[in-house]
């Protein structure tokens, strides 16, 4: 439930934003990648881009792209949001690495589970998740 | 939680950003794409890019930059820098503009498909660079602190190019210079297909080095709103080229150093187009000297008026032969002009100061008909009779015209109209000495009705090849060597003040053609010359009083009757006493003096008055008629 707080009040802010904190790239198998959109570089060399962002520095084949886009949240934030919603299903393992099962969403897990502390796992992202 | 942590860090941080802004720059092009607007960026195949609607070639790009920079929808700005110049494009507009910059020539093709107006933003300073748009819809183009001299043939030599045939908003801030490049085809230093509308409060000076300073094929206006200078230093030949009409409301225009005439207003070959060929000044200052031959300072087509604003020009061009290939017989001279229309000229107010040292030239010219009814006219001409018949130039003429083909000489003169002349109001002020000098002349008929008029020539002061009539104003001429007033038609004096000096015998104070008559029927009139006309009886005839006299610059003319003052005038400083013998009354002649002929309300035939010249005072009867010459 701490998670669920915590993303709670944080996703208002974003949407107030002016600002779009990232850059996001959408390839050509749907995956999702951003970056820190501030002071951003991208140079064209050849048929790549290369990116320097405060991140650090990669290098993206421009035939694997179909779009960008500025965004309030990550290509991972925007996972996690859709798991908090409950759109999302997730697979759970115990901190010690046993694969507890997979779940429709968040929702199931916290009814289905007994109290303690979980991995949850849902695409490429990871967090801890109490339940109480 | 370290995952969760990280968001929650981001998402404060957001908040503070300012507005970002993808900056794609291809060569020396930036496009600038706020971030709020872009959407989704699509990639193709991964050779182009496109970004609301403006497709890149990737390999075009040379980066793309996320900053924090303030971007105005519809702007481009370009800054030039030496030989070199960025151009930034605001992104809404990207996919509307096909930017080329070669060093410091800037070629923007504007699509017809743009719907809201782009504003082009110039500054910085430039030694060898140009300015080029074109397009189909209306522009605004900011001149803000930009110097941009073009050495070479970019952008075909011009300085400025507006290829846009549409309305153009020329936006003048700060201090800006615009040479073009010498020896050019160009049309101008800075060139407007379409309109131009001038506003802002800075500074424009101009160096056409090919041929006009500033030319446009329509309008060209000084909005109310422009507090700004148009100053052409130097052109090869106009220094403004206006293709429809000028329609100065306020700001100012200098123009000096051109090669043909400061300001010129020419037709469109469409006489349907608004306000053809005129010039309209409602406000504002024009400062001129036109220097080449023949060359006028304010020249239109057609007409031209005049409500406001304050005009100074000075023409020093001598007058030319002007050869007519096709039809010799139009062959002639032309002499320069401070104000030159082709149609009918308006003057209701404005302040007028006009100066002419050209010999034959004019301080205004006019082929349509004059009304002035307000303002302040003064013309100052000591320009010399010019004489040519194509072989023969002579800049200082001093033999007789009379048996000279009038195609062969150019006089100056303070106005000239081909048409009718109606004063009604104002101040004119019009000294003409020059050989063959004259102050107002209309080639048809004049009506005074109002105004104060001061005119000192050398010929006649105000003469008219038909009727004229002096209905009202006060009137006031000098003719050193001939009439004061000279009619060729009917001469009637109905109202007003009237002083009018002839020279000396055969000239006169007032004079009406011989197959034509003087009639006084009202006003207060002094006439003194060598001789006077013979005034005529006509139904309401004011009586009159003629006498001889030896009459003198600053001399108090009085009539009275008994202790009664009726009437009294100044006679004028300018004026120079008669040498010769004057004419006296009934054709008498006296020594050493004019004629002097007196009308004004109170006096009644027969009846002898008071008339006191200089101190010295004579009874002299009263009469209806006179003869006189």
């Amino acid at each position: 439930m701490c998670a669920t707080i915590a993303l709670a009040v944080g996703l208002p802010v974003l949407a107030e934003s002016e600002g779009y904190e990232y850059l996001t790239f959408e390839k050509q198998d749907g995956s999702l990648v951003s970056y820190l959109a501030s002071s951003l570089t991208i140079n064209v060399e050849g048929g790549n881009l290369s990116v320097t962002s405060r991140e650090g520095n990669s290098n993206i084949v421009a035939a694997d792209l179909t779009k960008m886009y500025f965004s309030t949240a990550s290509s991972e934030m925007t996972q996690l949001k859709d798991v908090i919603v409950g759109t999302e299903a997730v697979e759970v393992y115990t901190t010690g690495g046993v694969y507890m099962g997979r779940y429709n969403n968040l929702n199931e897990l916290r009814n289905t589970l007994p109290k303690g502390v979980y991995i949850v796992k849902s695409g490429s992202i990871n967090f801890k998740y109490a339940v109480k | 939680m370290k995952k969760i942590l990280t968001i929650l860090a981001t998402a404060m941080t957001a908040a503070t950003l300012g507005a970002q802004t993808l900056n794609v720059t291809v060569g020396s092009v930036v496009y600038m794409f706020p971030a709020s607007q872009t959407g989704d960026m699509t990639y193709n195949d991964g050779t182009t890019l496109n970004i609301m609607g403006k497709e890149f070639a990737l390999s075009d790009i040379s980066s793309m930059k996320v900053e924090d920079t303030e971007v105005t929808d519809n702007s481009i700005a370009v800054s030039y820098d030496g030989t070199s110049a960025v151009v930034r494009v605001a992104g809404n507009i990207a996919r509307y503009v096909s930017p080329t910059v070669e060093g410091a020539h800037v070629g923007i093709e504007q699509s017809a498909d743009v719907a809201d107006e782009i504003s082009y933003n110039l500054s910085g300073a430039t030694s060898d660079g140009s300015f080029y748009m074109s397009g189909s819809y209306k522009a605004t183009v900011e001149l803000d602190n930009v110097s941009i001299v073009n050495s070479g043939s970019g952008n075909e030599g011009y300085a400025i190019w507006i290829a846009n045939g549409k309305r153009i908003n020329v936006s003048v801030s700060g201090e800006n210079s615009l040479t073009d490049a010498a020896g050019g085809g160009q049309k101008a230093c800075f060139f407007v297909k379409g309109h131009a509308e001038f506003k802002g409060d800075g500074s424009l000076t101009i160096n056409g080095m090919s041929k006009h300073g500033f030319k446009c094929n329509e309008y060209m206006q000084l909005k109310k709103s422009f507090g700004g200078s148009i100053i052409v230093a130097q052109a090869a030949s106009d220094g403004l080229h206006i293709g429809q009409y000028l329609d100065m409301r306020s700001g100012s225009i200098s123009v000096r150093n051109a090669g043909d005439d400061c300001i010129q207003i020419e037709s469109t070959d469409d006489e349907t187009d608004e306000n053809n060929g005129q010039c309209i000044i409602s406000g504002g200052t024009i400062d001129c000297v036109a220097t080449a031959a023949a060359s006028k300072g304010l020249k239109s087509d057609s007409d031209m008026t005049i409500s406001g604003g304050d005009i100074t020009i000075t023409t020093t061009g001598s007058a030319i032969w002007e050869e007519d290939t096709e039809d010799t017989s139009n062959s002639s001279t032309s002499g320069a002009s401070a104000i030159k229309s082709g149609g009918n000229v308006v003057i209701s107010d404005g302040v007028l100061t006009l100066t002419n040292t050209a010999s034959g030239g004019k301080n205004i010219s006019v082929d349509g008909n004059l009304e002035i009814s307000g303002g302040s006219i003064t013309c100052k001409n000591t320009g010399t009779l010019f004489y040519s018949n194509g072989t023969t130039t002579n800049t200082n003429y001093t033999g007789d015209t009379d048996r000279i083909d009038s195609r062969y000489t150019s006089s100056p003169k303070g106005i000239k109209v081909d048409g009718d002349v109606v004063i009604s109001g104002g101040t004119i002020d019009i000294n003409a000495t020059g050989r063959n000098g004259e102050g107002i002349e209309s080639k048809s008929t004049m009506t005074i009705d109002g105004g104060t008029l001061s005119i000192s020539t050398y010929d006649d002061a105000i003469n008219s090849t038909s009727d004229m009539r002096i209905n009202g104003g006060e009137v006031t001429t000098v003719a050193a060597n001939n009439d004061g007033i000279d009619s060729n038609g009917d001469l009637w004096i109905t109202g007003g003040t009237v002083m009018a000096f002839g020279a000396s015998d055969p000239e006169c104070g007032l004079d009406a053609d011989e197959q034509h008559k003087l009639y006084i029927t009202g006003g207060d009139v002094l006439a003194v010359g060598g001789g006077n006309n013979t005034v005529s009886s006509t139904t309401g005839s004011q009586a009159l009083l003629a006498t001889t006299s030896s009459v003198s610059a600053g001399n108090q003319v009085s009539v009275k009757s008994g202790t009664t003052t009726l009437a009294t005038f100044t006679v004028p400083s300018s004026y120079t006493a008669s040498s010769s013998s004057g004419r006296g009354p009934g054709g008498s002649m006296g020594g050493r003096s004019s004629s002097v002929l007196i009308s004004c309300a109170g006096l009644t035939s027969w009846t002898s008055y008071s008339v006191t010249i200089n101190s010295t005072t004579t009874s002299v009867k009263a009469a209806t008629t006179y003869s006189g010459r």
